[in-house]
């Protein structure tokens, strides 16, 4: 305890000394250029962010981003615990092993195999039609003056803006007399005619990206004697790629999570064949997620309680696609926004 | 087209004919599966509709349906008024928090490619069953029912305290609405030059003027474009598919999503009113959602003005 005393006097005594033989002017300065460099370290100075609001930045997003990747995390990890690790308090995140039963179990209610192939089917379909379409249709308004241009401009942004199920239920009822209820027609032809998912966004998308570009290669091209459609075809085509990356990766992802329609139109479908493929039913993964109590009961009797565990299990397995998708692709996604033109010159 | 027709044409003409022949399939889909069923929804909300053999027969009953959904009806009413009030806070916060992040995401740090995706997760997870099956089960995670928060908003102004506690319980929910919205707000602040900031520090801008004097009136328009996303993504969302489902529903008051598709949905079937009450209530809606756009289009234009 002593010899401790004397140790931290003596210390005291020397960081006096040496403050006191350094010369009062000299250690003001030092002590003022190191106030100075901190604050530039803490604050920032011109053009460099300082620490501080480096540091704030960082916590306002990790605590907001933790709000986006908890559920998804949640889900990843309690999929692959098992029923012990799933009620011991101790298991948050780190299950004690690697089980797989959960995912086996929902693979086989959701008949994942089918499901897969069909949502595929209904959504990159339906996506590269819908791009075809709203393509062609962006160009003529981004490229041509004809009459009554700004009317059909008008329709297509109000059509955006009356909800989807103001004309859900005639779109029913003639769906039902073309007879194309329960089968991908009642998504395709839609999707055909530029009256999709959210079409009417793409082709504002398209017809902003086609005024902005140069039209005299389009014109070169013409005087060379290419007709219009080929030059639609071989010249402008080619150089939308950010509106058409936009055009199909965002009506892919939003035809996949789409239920509300899908159900309506194909989610009472019985077995069928699909493309030559027979499927049981034509509910899409998301679909599958909705009944899928229902379908757990199905598949293992009504006995046997459904574990939380296995419907997370479902619910990652159904956007693991566009999931994964989306990581492959997600500097796509970034760049493409920003190079289409949708936000202005 | 050959040269010939094309020389008999004037530029004019050809071009009118190229462009309508270009949206013609568009144009086809705008009158078969919009334009015509918008119209047949309007006639239907304003007729008695029977099932027939040969397809449903509409007789003209005047306002019937919609006196029966905004004055017989006893759940429209509540239930339009919670979505539009769900709308109208929602809007809100999306916009504030996503123009937040875009510019935080704007900024020059380390592990900006790793936040990105995180934030642009909601762009690829908005699947209605997907979002109840986690939110529904990972909800009260986040805030537990009766944690200090809470306590302190039952002791504020009953009015004030609701609109809090309302926000904090959808908090979660809402931001999950905000990917694309952020996606957009970043692409517009990456249109803004660099050099613009600069000229305002060196005149002695701090970064709180530089906010309100050049980012959000570069941002004014796209706030625009988001609000009007935001209000039609949340007004189409639909946290169960439909009437398969609709038993689920017991699952939405906790959440608050979206009440009016389902109960369109359902009411398609309805015995006494098949199909016509649903068509009432998706137009009646419609007018509520559309004020909701008018309430942002003339707050624009006020703050358009003050410019």
């Amino acid at each position: 305890m002593d010899a401790m005393d004397t140790q931290i006097k003596s210390i005291a005594a020397g960081v006096a000394a040496g403050g006191a033989g350094d010369g009062g002017h000299r250690g003001r300065r030092a002590l003022a250029g190191r106030l100075g460099k901190a604050r530039k370290f803490l604050l920032g100075s011109h053009g460099k962010k300082g620490a501080l609001p480096l540091a704030l930045v960082y916590v306002v997003l990790a605590s907001l981003g933790f709000v986006f990747i908890l559920p998804v995390l949640r889900m990843l990890v309690s999929a692959f615990m098992t029923p012990a690790d799933l009620v011991d308090p101790k298991v948050i995140w780190v299950p004690t092993q690697l089980y797989w039963q959960n995912v086996a179990t929902a693979v086989r209610v959701l008949r994942y195999g089918e499901g897969l192939f069909v949502s595929f089917m209904l959504s990159a379909a339906p996506a590269l039609l819908q791009t075809a379409c709203t393509a062609l249709a962006g160009y003529a308004f981004g490229r041509y003056e004809f009459p009554l241009k700004k009317l059909w401009l008008a329709m297509a942004v109000l059509f955006y803006m009356i909800p989807m199920q103001v004309t859900t239920v005639p779109r029913y009822i003639l769906f039902l007399g073309y007879g194309i209820v329960n089968t991908p027609w009642s998504v395709y032809l839609p999707a055909m005619f530029g009256q999709g998912l959210k079409s009417s966004i793409f082709i504002l998308i398209f017809y902003q990206f086609f005024r902005n570009y140069p039209k005299s290669l389009d014109e070169a091209a013409e005087i060379d004697g290419c007709g219009r459609f080929r030059v639609f075809l071989r010249i402008a085509l080619p150089m939308s790629g950010p509106a058409m990356v936009i055009s199909v990766i965002f009506s892919v992802v939003w035809y996949w999570n789409e239920t509300t329609q899908m159900a309506l139109f194909m989610g009472n479908s019985g077995a069928r064949s699909l493309f030559g493929v027979s499927v049981s039913t034509l509910q899409t993964l998301p679909l599958r997620i909705a009944t899928f109590a229902n379908r757990f009961t199905a598949e293992m009797g009504a006995n046997t309680k459904l574990p939380d565990a296995v419907s997370l299990a479902g619910a990652l397995l159904a956007i693991a696609p566009v999931l994964i998708l989306y990581l492959v692709l997600q500097r796509q996604f970034i760049e493409s926004v920003e190079r289409s033109g949708i936000t202005g010159e | 087209m050959n040269s010939k027709k094309g020389r008999a044409l004037t530029i004019r003409a050809r071009d009118a004919l190229s462009g309508y022949l270009f949206i013609l399939p568009w144009l086809i889909g705008l009158f078969a599966f919009s334009l015509y069923p918008a119209v047949y929804s309007l006639r239907m909300s304003v007729s008695n509709v029977s099932a027939q053999p040969g397809g449903a027969v509409l007789t003209f009953a005047g306002l019937v349906n919609y006196n029966e959904a905004l004055n017989v009806d006893i759940r429209f009413k509540s239930e339009l008024l919670a979505d539009m009030r769900f709308i109208g806070m929602s809007l809100a916060i999306v916009m504030v928090f996503s123009l937040v992040i875009a510019i935080l995401l704007n900024g020059k740090f380390r592990f900006r490619a790793g936040f990105r995706v995180v934030f642009f997760l909601p762009v690829v997870i908005m699947s209605g069953p997907i979002i109840l099956e986690l939110m529904g089960r990972i909800d009260n995670f986040y805030f537990g029912d009766d944690n200090l928060l809470e306590t302190l908003f039952e002791i504020m102004p009953t009015q004030l305290g609701q609109a809090v506690d309302f926000i904090l319980d959808n908090l979660v929910t809402v931001m999950w609405f905000s990917g694309v919205q952020i996606l957009i707000f970043l692409a517009g602040l990456q249109k803004i030059s660099r050099s613009v900031y600069e000229a305002a520090e060196i005149d002695g801008a701090g970064a709180w003027e530089s906010f309100w004097k050049i980012t959000l009136p570069h941002m004014k328009s796209l706030i625009l474009i988001n609000a009007i996303y935001t209000a039609i993504e949340i007004a189409n969302f639909s946290g169960t598919s439909s009437s398969l489902v609709y038993e689920d529903l017991a699952k939405l008051p906790a959440l608050q999503i979206n009440r009016m598709n389902p109960y369109i949905m359902r009411n398609m079937t309805d015995t006494v009113h098949p199909y016509s009450l649903s068509a009432a209530a998706s137009w009646l809606y419609f007018l509520a959602l559309a004020a909701i756009m008018l309430a942002v289009l003339l707050v624009y234009r006020v703050f358009d003005r003050g410019d």
